[in-house]
């Protein structure tokens, strides 16, 4: 049918025109579209039906989560290294580095920089393997060996994220109940719970792992040579079992653990998996823990004498530490009446790796389990291994009794395992954390205005919550 | 249809040709009654006609009226409004009186209409061009608003050139949404955002160890870009009661900005020109060294370096603080029009430099509005600026490398030699910091460009015209683009980069801004019997879009400092896209000028809402009632009794991004992966609500002569959006977005406004303000959120906790009786907020030719966390280091060293002060020196001087009382580590009209 418009209709049809136009979407300007992040993938992405991209994805940021705490503003080693007086931050521009944390204020600020930093980082671990667990359950992607596989691998990179924290949280226990972010659990009473759960995690990691084939779904970096399938990881599962089975004082159990991990009294003191650095990747950072040696940096990590004063004649470890040397910013610095002479070498540049655990600490876990265990031989057999090859030191020649070997064994955990976050968690777990801990081993600026800390304040976040739900 | 077109057309013509044949023309002077200058500018109208024009340079006015006009009104901002009978006369001379608080003015009362100020039902702050830059230069629009404005609380951030300013309307509106106003430009919303360029990041100063953009970067905010001296006038909307037409974007109140416009008649040219000089305002002062000092501070392995001193001592301070920077303002402006096409066409150049060498800011601006009538039923209007401006600022405030120059320069010991060595000129290494200031000075770099455009049109049509009734459309449509681009660079041998593992950075940031806005209303003005009725619906739609960008190279090889010239390149892209769209209705009721009444409705969405689609209603209704318009009302020496009431809510949707749970970039061994961010969103979130009950009186006595303005309101911010805080070891720290509980804030405002003296060669105006605002959280439903707004609880912080002011300071030590109810248990410290601000603003013309102007501001009681003096003690270099200080067991210290150990309740100090922001002297020179010098060439000649800041008492012990190392702050408890000392300013002025 023709139709002809007069005026009248040709006014309708104009409106109506616009109408249709109104109502377009994308034309009308009443309409608005939701927003997706322009800038990131968001979590529901992956937590249902993830491709294989995603989980691979996830599986690298579990890894790469671990680096967090070593490169924040208050990292791990500092932290620890401060606590245990194996180093002492003079920064000009930061003195609560070099005063409140060494307890010139009484106490520790529960909100301050230090408190918040490496714990809020590896709590994102355990965050990072439960989503990283919940994505594997909930796709088909990958086969069930492999969702064992990812299981196993994000049980025990739980277990050594929660296992950081608690070594900073002490007897203030930490939340092991965490999976539900909106319901977590209680702080547990005191550290033994929590040691407990961690075995546990990781037993259960090292039975998921047995089942989970030759191969990961997920690639592992450089850092984990040796130790990136099922069988060899779980071998990283058994070494960090030895160590937490140390601090429960199941000494029978660490031996246990110690069999199934690298341990090799004979074999390369650095052999171990590790956390890779390259600042030049985007995305991934470098090693905080490097200093440029013999410059004024405004935050300057310097290591006090006793350090140098109370070593063995000749110990190589001794290379761990350098004099400062140099005019203008290069020399000793003095700030709050502490004067640093000494500076760490133990980073030899940023892309030095970081050991997650490693063969020298395997066998000073076995000679401890075995001094604790009555196997004195045994223990000294293990303690010569590091006083020699380690040390470039003669055989032991002290007395050859428990007590007696403990304490070898901690003063060659101090200069083995210096500024690897372990020295201070020693102390405290032996029960030897005052200035004067053991024969040749003292603690710096411990006294006076000083005051040793052995927990970190537990974070005022931490305290709001379960004040908010009690 | 055509032939019909031009036929209406010749009629109408001829209709027009027919209206001029019986025109009378009226012509006259206007001058101010008490200078008897002529006053340019003033609207002249014929009344009952549309007939009207302007008066010229001289005051004086000519055009042709209707026939039978038998009354011409005049008016002009800051006057009052006269009329004068010209039935038997074609010339008059006017003589217009003052207003003290203009009355009869029209302020914004719609998103597309206007109400008189006599018949407000709100307490709109209105600033004038006079009142804003008629006395002195402040350095940017927003600086210029401080102590002028009841019930705001502005302050600067920094020293630095180009300024950095923080406003804050009737207490704490948000934490986390937009903190600052919504600033409104000749109806363009505006990028007033905030944005750093990455000076405080890690591989800069340090003060964040995030490797973006940071709080701590001492940035300007985009105000900054406007020329105050193309400002006509500014009105504040200071709550949702005033502000519930702007809805959703209006919780922290809206600054709505006019610039000016052409008046028909002779065209005007005006040419201005500042030149001054700013100086810093105070120093801190230091204290020298003898060995038993250096010893006890530094250790005897400082004393070589002491005694090679042999004695001779620096005062850094004085070296690099203690510089001039000159000033100087260049104005041009050119306006004027007939009555179909008016125009205002201007051009500035600021450039200001700073009291650090290698410091400065610099502004071009241009700006063409233009209104033009398009027969009888269309208006256009288009308004457009663009301005360049470009700052270096150095590095100051808080840092970790040693860089910033404030923070590290008072920490130097005067022994320490850190000039360059005159042959090489290589900076020698700073011993005791970790970097020479003096070579951070001259060789970092730190410099921002700004590209502006502003642009926006209007058109308002007449669709309907009777005597009773009229209606209009208009729409609008606006732009505004910001583009920054900054260079940062730290050559690869300053000392704090040689001891970097990667030495050298340079790092280019650029950051893109894009709003638009459109906007349509229909308005109808009608009357029933007495009633004067105004209705009006609308539709808004806003955009907001934002990219920014910075590319860093670190570990640089020589050469030219560029990022892509580093080993270690890194980046970063974030962008933003908001958009919202509302829907306005408002209904005006106006019995006689006697009770106004208006009620209204706004319904809002917005993409950053949970629900995109789900529109949230802010209503708003107020009455005023005018009892001097009363029948029979007969007081005479009374001239206002005003009631008013007025109730409205405006929104602010969360945060972009509040609704996402990201999973951020991470990688190791370069495999690419996810890591969950700590931060989680909340997919239901909605705005926050702020409601707000006004009420006051205002008062007119003497002719207005006195007049009082008394303001009290309760604005209270309900499910103010906040981050949730979760327990942080289940390594999510918070949901980014919680509806966690309402905020209230009361607060009284007074506004006194006298004429103390009128006489025909002295006459004193003079403006009291006084106000007040207290902040409470009344609701909390989450944990107790730490606000941590600077260095923990050894220097002071805050807490959104219930019962408390978000803005009071607590700190060490614990203590169980002061504070009990919040989970830290640290001691109790003063409030942020001031107890109360006062401004006294004075203006007096003497002999008709000389005005003299001042402005006092007293803040009083306002607490900021100070740690200026933290370093100092530490190096030994404070002032007072040395006093003896007893402590507790008796043994008496030097203080400096005794301090190191206090609790935060020293370093939280009270930053209360009273202030001469404002003086001003300006002599006009007289019309009779002025011909015979120029003829009449020159139309008026104006000269001057003033000052900015000239004077402060405080007992603050730092460089001013006014800082914020964390820029704008949401609550505006402020932390000041030392930034770029604030000075005071001097300039000398002329003007002339062409």
């Amino acid at each position: 049918m023709k139709v002809t418009f007069n005026k009248k209709p040709r006014a309708l049809a104009l409106a109506g025109a616009l109408a249709v136009l109104l109502a377009t979407p994308g034309c009308n300007p009443t309409n608005i579209d939701p927003v997706t992040d322009p800038n990131n993938p968001s979590l529901e992405s992956v937590t249902t039906n993830a491709s294989l991209a995603q989980i691979r994805a996830l599986g690298t940021g579990v890894e790469a989560s671990f680096r967090l705490g070593h490169t924040n503003n208050a990292a791990y080693n500092q932290l620890t290294g401060t606590f245990g007086r194996e180093i002492i931050i003079l920064a000009s521009n930061e003195p609560r580095w070099y005063t409140e944390i060494l307890g010139t204020k009484g106490a520790l600020d529960n909100n301050a920089f230090y408190s918040v930093g490496s714990y809020s980082s590896f709590a994102r671990i355990i965050r990072a393997a439960n989503v990283f667990r919940q994505s594997a359950q909930a796709t088909t992607a990958i086969s069930t060996a492999q969702v064992q596989g990812i299981l196993g691998f994000s049980d025990t990179y739980e277990a050594l994220g929660k296992l950081h924290l608690l070594n900073l949280m002490g007897e203030n226990g930490i939340r092991i109940d965490v999976s539900d972010y909106l319901h977590p659990g209680k702080l547990t009473a005191g550290s033994a719970p929590a040691l407990a759960n961690i075995r546990q995690l990781l037993d259960q990691g090292a039975t998921e792992l047995a089942a989970a084939g030759t191969a990961f779904a997920f690639p592992l970096s450089s850092g984990y040579a040796g130790f990136n399938t099922p069988a060899t990881f779980l071998k990283v599962n058994r070494a960090l079992a030895a160590r937490v089975a140390l601090y429960q004082g199941d000494n029978a159990g660490a031996l246990t653990a110690i069999t199934a991990s690298f341990y090799d009294q004979a074999g390369s003191l650095t052999l171990g998996p590790k956390l890779t650095f390259n600042p030049s990747i985007a995305n991934d950072q470098g090693n905080l823990y490097y200093q440029v040696p013999n410059t004024g940096p405004s935050t300057l990590v310097t290591v006090p004498d006793n350090f140098v004063n109370e070593a063995e004649a000749g110990d190589l470890r001794l290379s761990k530490v350098s004099k400062r040397t140099g005019a203008g910013g290069g020399g000793p610095r003095t700030l709050g009446g502490i004067t640093g002479n000494y500076e760490p070498a133990v980073y030899t540049s940023q892309t030095a790796p970081l050991g997650i655990i490693r063969n020298e600490e395997l066998i000073l876990i076995a000679a401890e389990a075995k001094a604790k265990t009555g196997n004195l031989t045994g223990a000294v057999a293990d303690i010569n291994a590091i006083r020699t090859r380690s040390g470039g030191l003669a055989a032991y020649s002290g007395t050859v009794s428990q007590d007696a070997l403990v304490n070898e064994i901690l003063r060659q955990r101090r200069y083995s395992l210096f500024y690897e976050g372990q020295f201070w968690v020693d102390l405290r777990r032996l029960g030897k954390l005052n200035p004067t801990p053991a024969p040749n081993i003292t603690l710096a600026y411990s006294t006076g205005t000083f005051k040793l800390f052995d927990r970190i304040a537990v974070p005022f976040a931490e305290v709001a919550w379960d004040q908010a739900n009690p | 249809m055509k032939q019909f077109s031009i036929l209406v057309f010749l009629m109408l013509t001829c209709l027009m040709q027919q209206a001029f044949a019986q025109d009378k023309t009226l012509s006259g002077r206007v001058t101010d009654k008490a200078s008897g200058q002529g006053i340019p500018g003033v609207t002249v109208l014929a009344k009952g006609t549309r007939a009207g024009t302007a008066t010229n340079a001289n005051g004086d006015f000519s055009f042709s009226a209707p026939a039978g006009t038998t009354t011409l009104s005049f008016s002009f901002v800051g006057y009052k409004t006269i009329e004068s009978d010209v039935t038997a006369t074609n010339s008059v001379t006017v003589a217009l009186d003052v207003a003290p608080r203009d009355l009869d003015e029209v302020v914004v009362n719609g998103l597309a209409s206007t109400v008189k100020r006599s018949n407000l039902a709100n307490s709109v702050a209105s600033v004038s061009a006079t009142e804003l830059y008629g006395s002195t230069r402040p350095v940017t629009v927003d600086a210029a608003l401080n102590g002028k404005v009841v019930g705001a609380n502005i302050s600067s951030n920094s020293g630095a050139p180009g300024g950095g300013v923080s406003v804050q309307l009737r207490g704490i509106s948000t934490i986390t949404g937009n903190v600052q106003p919504l600033y409104i430009i000749d109806g363009v919303y505006a990028v007033s955002q905030e944005v750093g360029n990455g000076a405080g990041a890690a591989a800069f100063s340090g003060a964040s160890s995030g490797t973006g953009r940071t709080s701590q970067d001492g940035g300007t905010n985009r105000i900054s870009d406007l020329n105050p001296a193309d400002i006509e006038s500014i009105e504040i909307l200071k709550g949702p009661s005033a502000a519930a037409i702007y809805g959703q974007r209006a919780n922290a109140g809206v600054i709505i900005i006019k610039t000016k416009r052409g008046v028909a008649g002779q065209t005007r040219v005006n040419v201005s020109q500042d030149i001054g000089w700013q100086r810093i305002q105070r120093y801190i002062g230091h204290s020298d060294f003898d060995a038993a000092k250096v010893t006890a501070v530094f250790g005897a392995s400082s004393l070589p370096l002491f005694n090679a001193a042999g004695g001779k001592t620096y005062d850094y301070e004085r070296e690099v603080f203690g510089n001039t920077g000159n000033l100087r303002n260049t104005n041009l402006s050119v306006s004027g029009g007939n009555d179909r096409t008016k125009f205002y066409v201007s051009g500035s150049n600021s450039k200001e430099n700073g009291i650090v060498n290698n410091t400065d800011y610099q502004r071009s601006s241009i700006r063409a509005n233009v209104d033009q009538k398009i027969g009888s039923r269309i208006d256009l209007s288009l308004n457009s600026g663009y301005a360049n401006s470009s700052n270096r600022r150095g590095f100051f405030g808080n840092d970790n490398n040693g860089v910033s120059v404030g923070y590290n320069l008072l920490s130097i010991p005067s022994f320490v030699d850190l000039h360059k060595d005159p042959v090489t000129g290589i900076y020698p290494d700073s011993p005791y910091t970790g970097d020479n200031p003096l070579a951070i000075v001259e060789r970092s770099i730190n410099q921002e460009t700004t590209n502006r455009v502003t642009s926006a049109s209007t058109a308002v049509v007449r669709i309907l015209e009777k005597e009773n009734s009229s209606l209009r459309a208009t729409g609008q449509g606006g732009i505004d683009f910001a583009n920054s681009n900054a260079l940062l660079a730290l050559p690869a041998d300053l000392q704090s980069q040689v001891s970097s593992a990667n030495p050298g950075v340079a790092r280019v940031s650029n950051s893109n801004f894009f709003n638009y806005n459109l906007q349509a209303f229909l308005i109808y003005d009608w009357k029933v019997g007495p009633l004067a009725l105004t209705s009006q619906v609308g539709a808004v739609r806003l955009g907001l879009n934002a990219k920014l960008q910075y590319s860093q190279g670190q570990n640089l090889a020589p050469g030219p400092l560029q990022p892509d010239r580093g080993t270690i390149v890194t980046q970063q892209t974030s962008i933003q896209d908001e958009t919202d769209v509302g829907y306005i209705a408002q209904q005006e009721i106006n019995f006689n000028d006697l009770v106004v009444a208006t009620g209204g409705i706004r319904f809002d969405k917005s993409s950053r809402n949970g629900d995109v689609k789900k529109l949230y209603a802010f209503p708003r209704g107020s009455v005023a009632i005018n009892f001097a318009k009363l029948n029979g009302f007969s007081l005479d020496k009374v001239n206002l009794i005003k009631l008013r009431a007025a109730y409205g809510e405006t929104g602010s949707p969360a945060y972009f991004g509040g609704t996402f749970s990201p999973l951020g970039g991470i990688s190791t061994g370069g495999n690419v992966g996810f890591l969950p961010s700590t931060l989680v969103g909340n997919p239901a979130i909605g705005p926050e609500r702020a409601t707000e009950l006004e009420g006051g009186i205002d008062l007119g006595f003497f002719n207005n002569r006195v007049t009082l303005e008394a303001t009290v309101y309760n604005k209270k911010v309900i499910d103010i959006v906040q981050v949730y805080p979760l327990a942080p070891g289940t390594g999510v720290s918070s949901i980014r977005a919680y509806p966690v509980g309402d905020l209230r804030n009361r607060g009284l405002e007074l506004t006194l406004g006298l004429v103390p003296v009128q006489l025909p060669n002295f006459r004193w105006t003079s403006t009291t303000n006084f106000w007040l605002n207290r902040s409470e959280v009344t609701r909390l439903i989450v944990p107790t959120i730490n606000l941590s707004p600077g260095f923990g609880a050894g220097y002071g912080t805050t807490f959104f906790a219930l019962g408390e002011s978000p803005s009071r300071w607590y700190g060490s030590p614990v203590s169980t009786t002061t504070n009990p109810n919040t989970p830290s248990g640290y001691t109790r410290y003063g409030e942020a907020q001031p107890t109360f601000q006062m401004s006294y603003l004075n203006n007096f013309t003497i002999f008709k030719n000389f005005e003299l102007s001042f402005l006092l501001h007293w803040k009083e009681n306002s607490y900021t966390s100070n740690l200026t003096v933290t370093n100092q003690d530490g190096f030994g270099t404070s002032a007072d280091y040395s006093q003896p200080y007893t402590q507790a067991d008796g043994t008496v210290v030097p203080l400096g060293q005794a301090r190191q150990s206090f609790n935060a309740g020293y370093y939280i100090q009270n930053s209360g002060y009273v202030r001469l922001r404002e003086v001003s002297l300006y002599y006009s020179i007289p019309a009779s020196i002025r011909t015979s010098a120029f003829h009449d060439y020159v139309k008026n000649i104006r000269v001057g001087v003033s000052g900015n800041n000239l004077l402060t008492w405080t007992k603050y012990k730092g460089y001013d009382p006014e800082v914020s190392n964390f820029g704008s702050t949401n609550t505006q408890a402020q932390v000041d580590v030392v930034s770029y000392p604030s000075t005071k300013r001097v300039f000398f002025h002329v003007n002339l009209d062409f």
